[in-house]
């Protein structure tokens, strides 16, 4: 069923990189590259499976050199595919990709549609669709954090844990229903206290699933941080120091940020969208209100806030007033900048909340203190990902979706069961919950579901 | 007409089942033949003396609103009737009623034999061939030759019956009775695949020698109940009572003590048995740390002759028989009649059937009860009504009825016996029915009578009854909609409602467990409105929210219904698993619905279909 057209796509993110490769898969997947290649001892024709080889891509029709490749052979059924697969690794960016592209496309392969190599993976037998929905998160992950996540799932740790919990509601489903039929016979009654125990402790799991899945979607956005301080005590230039581009416009007149301006940079292994805000200060014109204002609502939508403070003066009555704005269990860097200069602020005065938290001495002029405060934060960060074994999940809308209503049909169960409901309502509640978890691990999905999970993959995975 | 060897039907058995097809069939307006191997034992009850029960009971309110016999001629014949799960909400109730079962057979036969257009005959068959293109031919033991358009092949336990008790095995097809030796083969040579199961029966003792008064009673319910929507019930009619005692240390030391005797442990019986109808020496050995297990001392009739031990099902050798029974309290000086026994038999793979109950490869050639691989007489009553029906139909050159889960216990009973590869004798529970919030008891009426009345086999008064049930619950629905109470108003509920706002529609108040329709009946001006109509309104608005969850939950189940599957060759689909290729293959599903519901098809091989399909479907070929 894994049809007999061949395809082809650019499989690596479109993008500046300088390296791409185009994957081929289909019965005609090596006649096709053949065809580009020159015949030799490293004929793709003759090479064993699961070789690698430079390679020269020569158009056919004119016989001019197009790249030098790193030609991979994946021969059926050994693939990912299960079908011959071929990647051709080239080294020239964009516009030879493309050619390259367009010389096997002419070549008689078919353009992959979105996800098309996952499906033909996954109607191979290749592939679950739990693993599916994990290479989505895969192709998608911007950080190892989150391949890492991805990856554990795609092993299936996270089904495992639901299907157990599927398997105890099913369990209990099978007793609310041997009570309704058998009530004539020997069986009585469903013991109501140790049903809800039972109920309430598959919810708790569900509960910590969800947390997990929370941090799986800090990992994959990123977090959001905020940079704050008074005027000109560096934030702009603490953010062009960490993004390294010229994202806010610098310069030594106080005031110049008046909008928040966004960079996203990596600090540690994780991705964290920085808001740089304009300065606190009391407002001297209608523009800085506005910039106040927005910096409020930056801080109130920030996972972390990296309070600026100018090291070379004494802390001041905006400094203790801005951090008076933070909301209650904001996490805070403390980043007191200008290093270089003779240092006259005491971090002692600092009030408990910013005491509590990370204080690093950097430089943003000089880049000193920098690395600390990377470290720092993704140490900060790391605490999200948890011990070994508890890693985040990553999980789609709609799983994250399954979950929630899984829960809430649990607390419906539990309702029902507290009333006095018989067991025949009870048991359309938790029959709801099994549906919900069997649809988180790709049972009972519909076909909806089963076409957006397709069409979701960027083309060429 | 006047041709006695040529039919429309022909009905092979005169059980639950052949009795249901052929009055169906001769009342929808053919000429139906009815063999049977004993003329005598015409819709006889081999096993419990009972009708009904939970999920059962349901089965036989259907089958009374398409218009079949078993409600109307268990109402009649009735020695006690009790509403089981009373305690439970109206889903899950189900009534049962403890039969005379002499009388239940002669009445049977009486409606039977008031049918002009059913001829009544004697006789095995050895025979049943294709005659022509569209005929059948059945052919008896005697030498008489009939041919139909249609055989409903209803047998029961008949085929290659083989009755075991300890070591003894012999052919029979129940108690007092001769196996069917030919059907088997005749089947077999018509491209029928079959299997073989077992079943049981307890031991029948004399009444006369049981002490009743060491057993606690089991009465009637005194409230006026009938399966028939036709008939009211009687309040306080004259009823029987049932008795309840239990086994005990001693009677689980007989049966360990002779458990080799066992034909379970002997292995003289290697037929699947049902898992939900353990024989008291199964239930011996999986539960060891049971000190008791109950055992339902059952009356067979009026007259006080046999009695039914319900819960001592067993086929070891008599004496031991003897012993067992005689260490339950109560039944000390008991004396058996009838031996319990074990029968196997051969049935009918039911996947080989269409939902009308006709065979795939043989048209016109129809199977029905507990030769298809159920056991009880509901389900047995249920198909042959069905195969009756569509036998008709056929020959009326109409359109078959087919039956949908959604619509009624005997859908799911059919489309679970032609889709799922049963594996034991298949019984009917209410968790099989996934719409079981809809498929009440109270509703069957309004649910089916309207089809039975299309069909011919509801009068027009009865169906009449059904439309003013309906309107009236309808206009009740209706009222207490309009109805606005103010709480204060409603004394006694004061209480609950007090953190509520003052004014309520009366229907949402309905909806609070604690609130019965009777408390608003006033306030809402229910007086005109039957209770029946009232009690249904009331059902409807309480399950109102849980059968909107049940819906959704099988809303995609039921897209899965809309999807034809077209001829596929499951063997070209890899990801499918080997079993789901080969299940796949050999059941033919109709909708991905259906192949759903095939053992051994898990939703990961449904996904894979899915989008099998659609593949193979050119995208935007629509247009």
């Amino acid at each position: 069923m894994s049809g007999t057209e061949t395809i082809a796509a650019i499989s690596t993110p479109i993008g500046p990189g300088g390296i791409g490769i185009i994957r081929l898969s289909g019965p005609a997947a090596l006649p096709i590259v053949a065809g580009l290649t020159s015949v030799g001892p490293n004929d793709v024709n003759t090479r064993p499976s699961h070789t690698t080889s430079l390679t020269k891509i020569i158009d056919p029709a004119t016989g001019v050199l197009v790249d030098e490749a790193l030609v991979t052979i994946m021969k059926a059924p050994n693939s990912y595919t299960r079908e011959d697969v071929i990647e051709i690794n080239c080294h020239s960016g964009m516009p030879t990709l493309r050619a390259v592209l367009n010389l096997v496309l002419a070549g008689g392969a078919r353009l992959a549609e979105p996800g098309e190599f996952t499906k033909r993976a996954f109607l191979s037998g290749r592939i679950d669709l739990t693993q599916a929905q994990a290479v989505i998160s895969l192709i998608e992950a911007q950080s190892d954090a989150a391949a890492r996540a991805a990856a554990s799932q795609a092993e299936g740790h996270v089904s495992a844990r639901i299907n157990a919990y599927r398997q105890e509601l099913i369990g209990l489903a099978a007793e609310l229903e041997a009570a309704i039929d058998f009530s004539d016979e020997e069986i009585g009654p469903v013991d109501a206290g140790r049903l809800r125990r039972q109920i309430e402790a598959v919810g708790e799991g569900i509960e910590e699933l969800l947390k997990r899945v929370e941090q799986g979607r800090i990992i994959d956005n990123g977090l959001t941080a905020v940079i704050v301080g008074r005027p000109n005590v560096g934030k702009s230039s603490l953010l062009n120091a960490l993004a390294m581009e010229d994202k806010a416009i610098v310069s030594p007149q106080p005031g110049t940020t008046r909008d928040v301006v966004e960079s996203r940079v990596m600090l540690g292994d994780v991705p964290v969208q920085i808001k740089d805000t304009a300065g606190w200060r009391v407002p001297g014109d209608d523009i800085e209100t506005q910039g106040i204002i927005k910096t409020q609502a930056a801080l109130a939508a920030a996972d972390l806030v990296i309070l600026v403070l100018d090291g070379s003066e004494s802390l001041k009555a905006e400094d203790l007033e801005l951090i008076g704005v933070f909301k209650k269990n904001t996490v805070v860097v403390a980043a007191i900048n200008k290093s270089d200069l003779p240092q006259r602020l005491n971090a002692d005065d600092l009030p408990i909340a910013v005491k509590d938290g990370l204080i690093v001495r950097l430089s943003a002029r000089t880049g000193d203190g920098l690395d600390s405060l990377s470290a720092g934060v993704a140490g900060m960060i790391g605490r999200l990902k948890s011990a070994e074994g508890n890693e985040a999940i990553m999980a789609g809308a709609q799983q994250e979706q399954d979950l929630i209503r899984a829960k809430a049909s649990l607390s419906g169960a539990l309702a029902a069961s507290a009333g006095s409901y018989g067991e025949e309502i009870v048991s359309v509640f938790v029959k709801e919950a099994i549906v919900h978890l069997g649809r988180f691990c790709g049972h009972d999905v519909g076909e909806e579901v089963l076409s957006e999970i397709f069409s979701r993959f960027c083309i060429g995975k | 007409m006047n041709d006695n060897t040529r039919y429309d039907i022909i009905t092979i058995g005169a059980g639950h089942a052949g009795c249901e097809a052929a009055l169906a069939g001769a009342r929808m307006g053919c000429k139906v033949m009815m063999t049977a191997i004993n003329i005598d034992r015409i819709a006889h009850m081999p096993c419990n003396p009972s009708i009904g029960g939970i999920g059962k009971g349901q089965l036989v309110r259907e089958v009374d609103a398409l218009g079949g016999e078993m409600g109307r001629n268990i109402d009649a014949t009735l020695v006690q009737i009790k509403t089981l799960n009373g305690s439970k909400g109206p889903a899950v109730q189900a009534l049962r009623a403890q039969a005379d079962k002499r009388q239940y057979s002669r009445l049977m036969k009486a409606k039977i034999l008031a049918e002009p257009k059913i001829g009544l005959r004697q006789g095995e068959v050895v025979a049943i061939e294709r005659a022509g293109e569209e005929e059948l031919q059945v052919r008896t033991a005697d030498g008489a030759t009939f041919t139909a358009k249609c055989v409903i092949v209803a047998t029961g336990t008949f085929l290659k019956g083989e009755m075991v008790i300890g070591e003894i095995k012999r052919p029979g097809g129940r108690a007092g009775e001769s196996a069917s030796s030919f059907v088997s083969g005749a089947l077999q040579r018509l491209g029928l695949e079959l299997g073989r199961f077992q079943s049981a029966t307890p031991p029948r003792i004399w009444a006369g020698s049981i002490d009743a008064t060491r057993m606690i009673a089991q009465p009637g319910d005194v409230g006026p109940l009938a399966f028939s929507f036709a008939g009211a019930g009687r309040r306080g009619r004259r009823q029987k009572d049932c008795y309840l005692t239990y086994t005990n240390k001693k009677t689980h030391k007989v049966i360990a003590d002779n458990l080799h005797l066992s034909p379970i442990k002997s292995g003289s019986v290697s037929a699947k048995g049902p898992r939900y109808c353990p024989s008291i020496d199964r239930k011996v050995i999986n539960f060891p740390d049971r000190d008791r297990h109950p055992v339902f001392v059952e009356p067979e009739g009026w007259e006080n002759e046999e009695l039914y031990l319900q819960g001592l099902t067993t086929s070891m050798p008599i004496t031991v028989q003897e012993k067992i029974i005689r260490s339950v309290e109560g039944l000390e000086q008991a004396r058996i009649m009838r031996p319990g026994y074990a029968v196997a038999y051969d049935f009918v793979l039911p996947h080989q059937l269409k939902n009308t109950l006709e065979s795939n490869a043989v048209p016109g050639l129809f199977a029905a009860g507990q030769i298809n691989g159920t056991s009880g007489y509901e389900e047995a009553a249920a198909q042959g009504l069905i195969a009756g029906i569509n036998a008709a139909l056929k020959c009326l050159g109409k359109e078959p009825l087919i039956v949908e889960r959604s619509q009624a216990y005997i859908g799911v009973l059919i489309d679970d016996l032609v889709t799922k590869e049963i594996d034991e004798p298949y019984r009917m529970f209410t968790s099989r029915a996934e719409y079981r919030l809809v498929l009440r008891s109270d509703n069957a009426d309004i649910r089916l009578t309207p089809i039975g009345h299309r069909l011919g086999l509801i009068s027009d008064g009865q169906m009449e009854k059904t439309r003013k049930k309906r309107r009236g619950t309808d206009e009740c629905l209706a009222k207490l909609k309009a109805t606005s109470v103010r709480t204060l108003d409603l004394p006694g509920i004061a209480v609950v409602v007090a953190a509520s706002p003052a004014v309520l529609k009366a229907i949402d108040l309905l909806r609070r467990p604690e609130v019965t329709i009777d408390t608003l009946a006033k306030i809402a001006r229910l007086g005109k409105i039957t209770k029946e109509s009232r009690h249904q309104a009331e059902i409807e608005t309480k399950y109102e929210g849980y059968i909107k969850r049940q819906l959704d939950q099988i809303a995609a189940q039921k897209r899965l219904e809309g999807v034809r599957l077209p001829s596929v060759d499951y063997a070209r689909i890899e990801a499918l698993s080997m079993e789901a290729r080969q299940k796949l293959a050999r059941i033919k599903p109709q909708s991905l619905g259906q192949a759903a519901r095939i053992a051994g098809v898990t939703p990961a091989d449904i996904s894979i279909l899915m989008v099998a399909i659609r593949s193979k479907t050119p995208a935007g070929g629509e247009n």
